[in-house]
């Protein structure tokens, strides 16, 4: 089990491995914590992108993020076929407490994976309308709190 | 000690803007931004919202329906204003789209009041506007309280000594619309279309308490933002001439003689001619000889293809840095933009010694609205120059017309106070060129006709024609006079 996680998040280090998405990706391990089962990372998933509509919501309005909470799982299904079931089931609105009942049947593996390239894709496509700058400004207190008391690796010996 | 109220201008980033409105926006006032779509409304507020908001005086940016904020956040970033690092800092955005939905004024204006209240920002916007009203529009009470909800959003956002502005499209200024009598401001935004070209232009309707200064403002949209041309000021008390004048030399020795001892200094000075006349090398050769006694001059070109016509002499002094080159080759210009133009180059080079090569070429860059009003428009420009203290050579396409005697094609003769007219004539199957002073403000001149002839080193003046007449007919004839018959 533990194996396959590793194996998942190599291969998502693959695909995505810009500073942000290792941001996004540590800022949800951090959520987790260290017991990461099914409830939490469904719970933590959900915490997250509550808190990034309450980020956005103010700014672009609840349709806004609407809107872009849709085109990413649509991103995520076409890109990620393996998961795209999971996508398919989550689809059409942003219905959070649908989000966690679907991510609470997956394994701990595929329901992480799952938040991980959701968060980035996300992040991704706010990118490629707003840019890097703004988008990391509007979203900076998402990740900022849970990263700020991780200890920073900069600081390694 | 004054116990009158003292109304804060503001600077509001925008070149040209603080002029036109009469020195900056008054502090708490409350205005209309309006004009038709892509007239740069939005682009205005937020250059505006970029320069004002500090973390000490922050901005609220109230998006209603309309453009979606996801767009002009897009859009707007490509502006050099525009500072990440200022959102959700000094620069707060607040979508109302599903309050203005519902379409209860009453709840929109709550919704505005308490975000007004949280964050107390000194100033306040409001896009678009036209969106709240429509919105009112679609309620069953045929009383819409749009006026009362202007009213209401007026008081309050100068009680909370916030700036404000309202931003709105499509209003037609013969509509006795709530908004422009509660308004303290309005700013007009047009795009006036002729034929192929686009000019945008600007008008302060109503600015209470200010001096604006009246009329459409030319202004353009570039990376850098909105760039308003206002009118240059006239220097009220502008400075005595003195007698005697001093004399600028124009680097053509006779020439100097012809003028009666050179070129006042402060004058305009017309040289009117055909093609290939040589009048572009006399306006180098007064240049360079600007150069020569220590001066600097700026040379404005308005050819299609500025490096081929320029010859080397003034391609060096441009290289030196000697003579300013203002070759604005953008299309549809202003009178406004050109004289700024000209005087920011001026002002940098500390220039006395001004050439516009030529006046037809400069006519064909104005934009096609401005040509109808081009002798005003070339009067303006004469009197923003001299009124900065230069002297200016002027060149003037004439076509050779041998029946009337014109220095000019526009009319606008009496506008310089010196004229200088060249033209061809043909004598023994030659065709040679004669210049001659026809006018010199206030000074002596000569009034000879004077062969010349354009060398390498440049216009050689000659002796007149006494044995010929009707010069300025162009086919002299040789005078008939009783020592040829003896």
């Amino acid at each position: 089990m533990y194996y396959r996680v590793l194996t998942i998040r190599y291969q998502f280090a693959m695909t995505a491995q810009s500073e942000e998405s290792r941001q996004i990706v540590a800022s949800l391990a951090h959520r987790v914590g260290p017991n990461a089962d099914i409830a939490r990372i469904a719970q933590a998933l959900v915490t997250t992108l509550q808190d990034m509509g309450a980020a956005l919501t103010p700014i672009i309005g609840q349709q806004g993020v609407v809107a872009l909470y849709r085109r990413s799982i649509h991103l995520c299904a076409s890109n990620h076929p393996r998961l795209a079931g999971t996508y398919d089931s989550v689809q059409s609105t942003l219905d959070l407490i649908a989000l966690k009942s679907v991510l609470v049947e997956q394994s701990e593996a595929d329901a992480l994976f799952f938040g991980e390239v959701l968060l980035t894709t996300f992040y991704e496509l706010l990118t490629t309308l707003i840019g890097p700058s703004l988008t990391a400004r509007l979203l900076r207190d998402v990740w900022g709190p849970s990263l700020s008391d991780t200890p920073s690796q900069e600081i390694s010996p | 000690m004054s116990t009158k109220v003292t109304i804060n201008r503001l600077a509001t980033g925008v070149p040209g803007l603080d002029e036109v409105l009469g020195g900056g926006l008054p502090e708490f006032s409350f205005n209309l931004i309006a004009g038709p779509p892509g007239c740069g409304k939005t682009t205005l507020a937020h250059q505006m919202m970029f320069a004002l908001a500090t973390p000490e005086r922050p901005a609220l940016f109230f998006t209603v329906l309309g453009e979606p904020p996801l767009k002009m956040l897009r859009y707007q970033q490509q502006f050099d204003f525009f500072d990440s690092e200022a959102i959700n800092h000094s620069i707060r955005y607040v979508n109302l789209a599903d309050d203005t939905l519902a379409g209860d004024l009453d709840e929109v204006l709550r919704r505005i009041v308490s975000e007004v209240e949280t964050h107390s920002p000194a100033l306040v916007f409001v896009d678009s506007f036209r969106s709240v009203v429509l919105a009112s529009q679609t309620q069953d009470n045929p009383n819409n309280n749009l006026p009362q909800f202007v009213q209401q959003l007026g008081m309050l956002m100068t009680t909370w000594q916030a700036t404000t502005f309202l931003i709105g499209e499509y209003f037609t200024e013969t509509d006795t619309n709530p908004i422009f009598t509660v308004a303290d401001g309005l700013i007009w935004l047009r795009q006036s279309v002729q034929r192929n070209s686009m000019v945008r232009k600007m008008e302060i309707m109503k600015m209470r308490g200010q001096p604006t200064l009246p009329g459409l403002h030319t202004f353009r949209i570039a990376t850098s933002g909105i760039k308003v041309f206002a009118p240059a000021p006239l220097n009220p008390v502008e400075a005595p001439l003195q007698f005697p004048a001093k004399r600028l030399k124009m680097g053509v020795p006779q020439l100097d003689e012809m003028l009666g001892g050179g070129l006042p200094r402060g004058y305009s000075l017309l040289v009117a001619g055909p093609s290939g006349s040589g009048k572009s090398i006399l306006a180098a050769t007064f240049l360079a000889e600007g150069v020569r006694n220590g001066e600097t001059g700026v040379i404005a070109v308005f050819e299609q293809r500025p490096n081929h016509s320029q010859n080397a002499t003034l391609a060096n002094l441009i290289q030196a840095g000697k003579v300013g080159l203002v070759d604005s080759r953008a299309p549809d210009l202003s009178i406004d933009e050109i004289v700024q133009l000209l005087l920011s180059e001026i002002d940098r080079l500390k220039a006395t010694r001004v050439v516009i090569d030529s006046l037809s070429g400069f006519e064909l860059a104005l934009a096609p609205t401005f040509r109808e009003d081009f002798r005003e428009s070339l009067s303006r420009m004469v009197t923003a120059l001299t009124g900065a203290g230069v002297s200016v050579l002027m060149t003037s396409e004439l076509e050779d017309r041998y029946t009337d005697l014109r220095f000019s094609p526009y009319g606008t003769a009496f506008l310089t106070d010196a004229i200088i007219v060249q033209r061809y004539i043909e004598v023994q199957s030659r065709l040679l060129r004669i210049m001659a002073v026809v006018k010199v403000r206030a000074s002596a001149h000569s009034d000879e006709l004077r062969l010349y002839r354009i060398d390498d080193n440049g216009l050689q003046i000659g002796e007149m024609l006494p044995d010929q007449e009707g010069l300025l007919g162009g086919r002299p004839t040789r005078q008939h006079t009783v020592l040829d018959n003896g």
